[in-house]
């Protein structure tokens, strides 16, 4: 596996998790959603958003409302729904057992 | 000089360049295409288009009022083709293909595009080529095929093809000699015209059976006008390299007319 390969393996799994991480902290639009995601090097390119969002919002984890915005068309806002934060702490919990067992055997030396 | 059409795209209007729209158009056309299977009340491609509008938006102003060319290599390059949506949702991929191969296993008759029944066209997309060639084929042996086809007509089902994603044969009269059937031809095969040049003319010494198809295609065909046309004669699939390769040509002919 090469390391590029890595990458995009590791950021597939995570996209999920870091977009409810963003939606859940406050309501955001999507753009505002990519600009994390990409300022944290999550993704690279917009388009990979909006299927996962519809897919969010399908399993009523995030739901959105229109909201006029100051220059151009309204904008959706998401925002976090109960069940979604539900799932979010799930996905917490089994984020930091990933990551401490993966620290255990980095730090572990011979 | 271009012409321009007006469009509405995520409940924003703009001007935009023909070639411009061209490119836009298939662009959502693919991601409709890729998504289609999740994407059943249209969400996705609608939150694409807000977004596209919205970075046309700050394209736009009163010097420059129409969105062109490099606008919309640029939004795409901001979104991503497909070639980036396969990274992450090779799943769905996967499963389109092997949808896809399921119903091309089968032979059924085009609805979508006939001219009868539809046999020839059913034909044409079993082997994934132009239903041209199979009509012309058809054509030729008239008798004997009137039989064959009125029995495929009755033992096939039809079936409604997505027409998009098909090549298909133009005559290239831009770049043509007589009626650009031979720069058509070569368009779509990926030959070049000259060597099908000398065959047509080489078969006029055997009978001459080359003039009558070359006659047929020339009925048979439409020449490629719009820059839709053109796009589809050798198959356009949208990614960057393929618009930046548009781009280029399409300065160049610009500079040397």
């Amino acid at each position: 596996m090469s390391t590029e390969n890595f990458k995009i393996q590791i950021r597939k799994g995570l996209l999920e998790f870091c977009v409810l991480q963003i939606i859940s902290k406050r309501e955001v639009y999507a753009s505002e959603i990519i600009e994390e995601l990409k300022n944290s090097k999550i993704i690279v390119v917009e388009g990979t958003v909006y299927p996962l969002l519809s897919r969010l919002k399908k399993s009523d984890y995030i739901k959105h409302e229109w909201k006029e915005s100051s220059q151009g068309p309204p904008r959706k806002y998401y925002s976090i729904t109960d069940s979604g934060l539900e799932h979010l702490k799930g996905l917490v919990v089994s984020w930091s057992d990933i990551n401490s067992s993966v620290k255990e055997l980095l730090e572990t030396k011979k | 000089m271009k012409k321009t059409l007006t469009i509405n795209i995520g409940y924003s209007i703009f001007n935009i360049d023909e070639d411009a729209y061209e490119i836009l158009n298939r662009y959502l056309d693919s991601i409709k295409n890729y998504f289609h299977k999740i994407d059943n009340d249209t969400e996705i491609i609608k939150d694409f288009e807000l977004r596209i509008a919205e970075n046309f938006l700050s394209k736009v102003s009163t010097t420059k009022q129409c969105v062109d060319l490099n606008d919309v290599k640029e939004i795409i390059e901001i979104m991503g083709s497909l070639d980036d949506f396969k990274e992450i949702y090779d799943d769905t991929e996967n499963e389109n293909i092997k949808e896809e191969k399921k119903t091309n296993n089968k032979l059924f008759r085009d609805s979508s595009n006939r001219i009868i029944a539809g046999v020839c066209s059913g034909i044409a997309e079993y082997f994934k080529i132009d239903p041209i060639i199979v009509r012309v084929l058809f054509f030729i042996a008239v008798p004997l095929n009137l039989i064959v086809y009125i029995i495929f007509w009755i033992g096939i089902p039809s079936k409604d093809f997505d027409p998009d994603l098909r090549k298909i044969l133009y005559r290239d009269k831009e770049n043509g000699v007589i009626g650009g059937v031979s720069k058509g031809l070569s368009n779509y095969l990926k030959i070049d015209a000259n060597i099908i040049r000398v065959v047509f003319v080489v078969s006029l010494f055997f009978g001459g059976a080359g003039l009558l198809f070359y006659l047929l295609l020339w009925f048979f065909t439409k020449e490629a006008k719009t820059m839709g046309e053109k796009m589809n004669m050798s198959g356009f699939n949208v990614n960057l390299s393929n618009i930046e390769n548009f781009i280029k040509k399409k300065t160049k002919n610009l500079s040397s007319p």
